[in-house]
């Protein structure tokens, strides 16, 4: 018996067989179609995020959990729900369990709601913005899918009639089980994004410094899916497009002005200007340090013999709110650069409504607008942004879509900036070449098309259309790496790298759920109770089959041959 | 897929091989060894209708299904029936119906075996509950019936002098692929419905040839008197 089986693996058959029984399967594993019990929704996490010392947001990211409709407030399961959902019914109590998830469909077409639709939503981001959980918040568009999905979910949370359905649901039914299938590895501890600078040098030593500042990353309580086109897009536009029309002046020796450009693109501006509070200590450094700094570390060198004059930081201003705010710390005085600016802007555009808004900064709160880094640090600065408030939900808002960028005010607004800081830096007359009233000519520094439309678009679509969280860590270089690409063709630039001191960004922005149908453990009980069955009656038949064949074969040929 | 589930589809694929061996008396006539001969029998067919498959069909893979090539490539399953013949009479003995019954059970074991066997056993890694890997494992019966009364036909028809009425049958049975297919792809079944279509076509064919079989033991025995 031994010696035979052994005969039998030395069979070379038995190589052929095996290759065979695969190449069979794989033809034939294609062919079969059956029911969908896998689907894949593409999910965006809600942010978390770390500011002194306090979690915001969700704190997880892993699921694994059995779905159930949103009454149900159990542990260890995903709460599926839609944001129309959420937004009626009060959800405070779930956010208090310690372990599970939930998953909330938002409608795909953010770009076409209708206004009511449109508050609706701005509701919902509030309400979420408040959240502060350990489940893992999840929400991805609405699809054919997750509506088969919602359904089958209720029917399972269904009350039934008798006794005897709910038994029979509960044995047979279908559940959802809910699963996060990458897995994305952590922002890790060294995890440092860039501040891009562009420098416009005037040639000469002790020159005074104006510089422009954007902080460039997106939030919104979904990172993953806010483009950020207004804020702060329009500031990063701005900065770019500012930098291509001042560049000109400083091509040739005779039309320098006699004052230092810098251009700041900062990161983790969403995490209470991280990016911005490092850029003015590693100046304030590279100052008190009096100079002694070797030639390799270009990035100290910059700041050498720079004083700042004035920071302007720029942010949403992209947007007709029929207004442009100046903001300070403080009202600036009558000579002060800022002050003097604001006089400026207002000859320049008589009929825009430009207004000086000056709060008092406070130390220990998060600040609300970037100049506020430079006002703690005691150096001038101030915010122009077409917001009226720091808190307006436009602000930081998943609606905040390139679609609804207001390109012409955009561009009226640059080149407002850029007039009054060509007239500042050159120190034209503050009322324009005549003082007498009777004159009314236009004087521009800049030719009508200086500020390009096209360049404009184009900066528009490559940096402030698509999702850049500090916590998307691919978005985040790619967008630092194209900023000092494009801003290297205008001046030097130079990079530096943020560490977070009192916040802390986190990663996984989004993730792939799958959502898969099982069946309770019972049911294969029943199946193989059913199986058994099967086999019975097979067995039956073939114990019997020599006689009832041998039966059937002598009625048939005795009856018809 | 669960191990539970694996286990009950396992059983469902292959219980049914096992137990028409046991218990229908054919292992009084025949070792299992005889049917392991079958079952290598059926795996150098299967290679030789690759070969030819690969070799006047190469482009194998296209979209959508038409009805002449289809046709033309089930026409290759031929050589199921020379391959079988040449088995039942070369390398099986005793008794007519003891090598048809072994031949069929090797046959229809190995062909289980290869079209069910490594799907299920990639299958178990899923975790989601589908009613796909029962089906597949209940086709195995219908298989087993269509194989059994391939190996019966192919047996008869170089024995029994009335061709005429076996060769419809075996026609039925070499092209049920094709059928299947065409079926599914016309009536656009999935599923049960295209169980239950395959296990009734089965269970016709077998019965058919029951008659057929009949009609050849009244012809022989007929010539004997």
């Amino acid at each position: 018996m031994q010696e035979e089986i052994i005969d039998f693996f030395r069979n070379p058959a038995l190589v052929f067989y095996m290759t065979l029984m695969l190449t069979v399967c794989v033809v034939n594993g294609s062919q079969q179609a059956g029911e969908v019990v896998e689907t894949e929704f593409h999910a965006y996490r809600i942010h978390q995020y770390e500011i002194s010392g306090n979690m915001y947001g969700s704190k997880n990211y892993r699921v694994s959990y059995e779905a159930v409709s949103l009454g149900a407030r159990a542990i260890r399961r995903t709460t599926v729900t839609t944001w129309r959902e959420v937004l009626k019914s009060n959800v405070d109590d779930l956010w208090e369990l310690s372990t599970g998830a939930v998953l909330i469909f938002i409608p795909d077409n953010i770009d076409e709601l209708n206004d009511v639709d449109r508050k609706a939503f701005i509701d919902l981001e509030q309400k979420l913005a408040k959240v502060k959980t350990d489940l893992a918040v999840y929400v991805a568009p609405y699809d054919d899918n997750a509506s088969s999905v919602i359904s089958d979910i209720q029917n399972r949370a269904d009350n039934f009639p008798s006794a005897f359905q709910a038994l029979l649901q509960s044995v047979s039914g279908n559940t959802i089980s809910i699963t996060s299938s990458d897995s994305i590895p952590e922002l890790p501890a060294n995890y440092k994004p860039y501040n891009i600078v562009g420098r416009l040098s005037s040639g000469e030593r002790a020159t005074p410094t104006i510089a422009f500042v954007a902080h460039y990353d997106t939030t919104s309580v979904i990172p993953g899916v806010s483009p950020g086109a207004d804020s702060n897009g329009s500031g990063v536009v701005a900065l770019l497009e500012l930098l291509a029309v001042l560049s000109k002046f400083y091509d040739t020796p005779s039309t320098r002005p006699p004052y230092n450009l810098l251009f700041i693109w900062t990161a983790a501006g969403k995490l209470n200007f991280q990016g911005t509070r490092h850029w003015i200590e590693e100046f304030q450094k590279g100052v008190d340090a009096g100079h002694v700094v070797d030639s390799s570390s270009n990035e100290r060198k910059v700041f050498l013999d720079d004083r700042i004059d004035l920071a302007i930081c720029i942010e949403s201003i992209g947007r007709n709110t029929g207004g442009l705010y100046m903001r300070a710390g403080k009202a600036p005085s009558e000579n002060s650069a800022a002050a003097q600016l604001f006089r400026r802007l207002r000859n320049i555009a008589p009929k825009k409504n430009i207004e000086l808004v000056s709060k008092k900064i406070s130390l220990t709160s998060t600040s609300s607008w970037e100049h506020e880094k430079f006002n703690i640090k005691r150096m001038p600065a101030i915010t122009l942004s077409t917001l009226p408030s720091p808190t307006d939900p436009a602000r930081n808002s998943v609606l905040d879509l390139p679609s609804l960028l207001d390109e012409d005010e955009l561009i009226s607004n640059i080149r407002l900036i850029a007039e009054g800081v060509l007239g500042y830096i050159l120190e034209l007359p503050e009322t324009g070449p005549s003082t007498d009233s009777r004159v009314t000519s236009e004087v521009s520094m800049l030719s009508k098309d200086a500020v390009d439309k096209q360049r404009v678009h184009h900066f528009i679509r490559q940096f402030a259309s698509r999702p850049r969280p500090v916590g998307d860590r691919k978005a985040t270089e790619s967008i630092a790496a194209n900023l000092a690409s494009v801003a290297s063709g205008y001046g030097q630039v130079f990079k530096s790298a943020v560490g977070f001191v009192d916040s802390k960004p986190f990663g996984v922005t989004q993730n792939r759920l799958v959502a898969e149908r099982v069946k309770p453990a019972v049911f294969e009980l029943v199946i193989a109770a059913g199986v058994f069955a099967y086999l019975s009656v097979f067995y039956f038949i073939a114990t019997h089959s020599q006689k009832s064949i041998e039966g059937t074969v002598s009625v048939i040929r005795k009856s018809i041959f | 897929m669960s191990f539970f589930h694996f286990i009950n589809c396992f059983a469902l694929s292959f219980a049914p091989y096992f137990i028409v061996y046991k218990y229908s008396g054919i292992n009084e006539y025949s070792s299992v060894w005889k049917c392991l001969n079958a079952a290598v029998g059926y795996l150098l067919t299967q290679l030789a209708k690759l070969l030819i498959l690969a070799t006047f069909f190469p482009a194998l893979d296209g979209d959508g299904f038409s009805i002449l090539p289809e046709f033309l490539k089930s026409c290759a399953d031929i050589v199921d029936v020379i391959g079988l013949h040449l088995l039942l009479t070369n390398f099986l003995a005793g008794k007519g119906e003891v090598r048809i019954v072994v031949g069929g059970l090797g046959w229809g074991f190995a062909h289980s075996v290869a079209h069910r066997l490594v799907l299920l056993w990639v299958g178990a890694r899923g975790t989601a509950f589908s009613w796909r890997w029962i089906q597949t494992s209940l086709d195995s019966s219908s298989d087993l019936l269509l194989i059994v009364s391939l190996a019966c036909l192919t047996w008869m028809i170089t024995r029994s002098p009335n061709k005429a009425i076996i060769v419809p049958v075996l026609a039925m049975c070499t092209f049920s692929t094709f059928v299947y297919q065409t079926v599914q792809h016309t009536f656009s079944l999935y599923g049960w419905s295209l169980l239950a279509f395959r296990a009734a076509y089965s269970l016709a064919t077998a019965l058919l040839t029951v008659v057929v079989y009949s009609a050849n033991r009244s012809s022989t025995a007929r010539k004997i008197d």
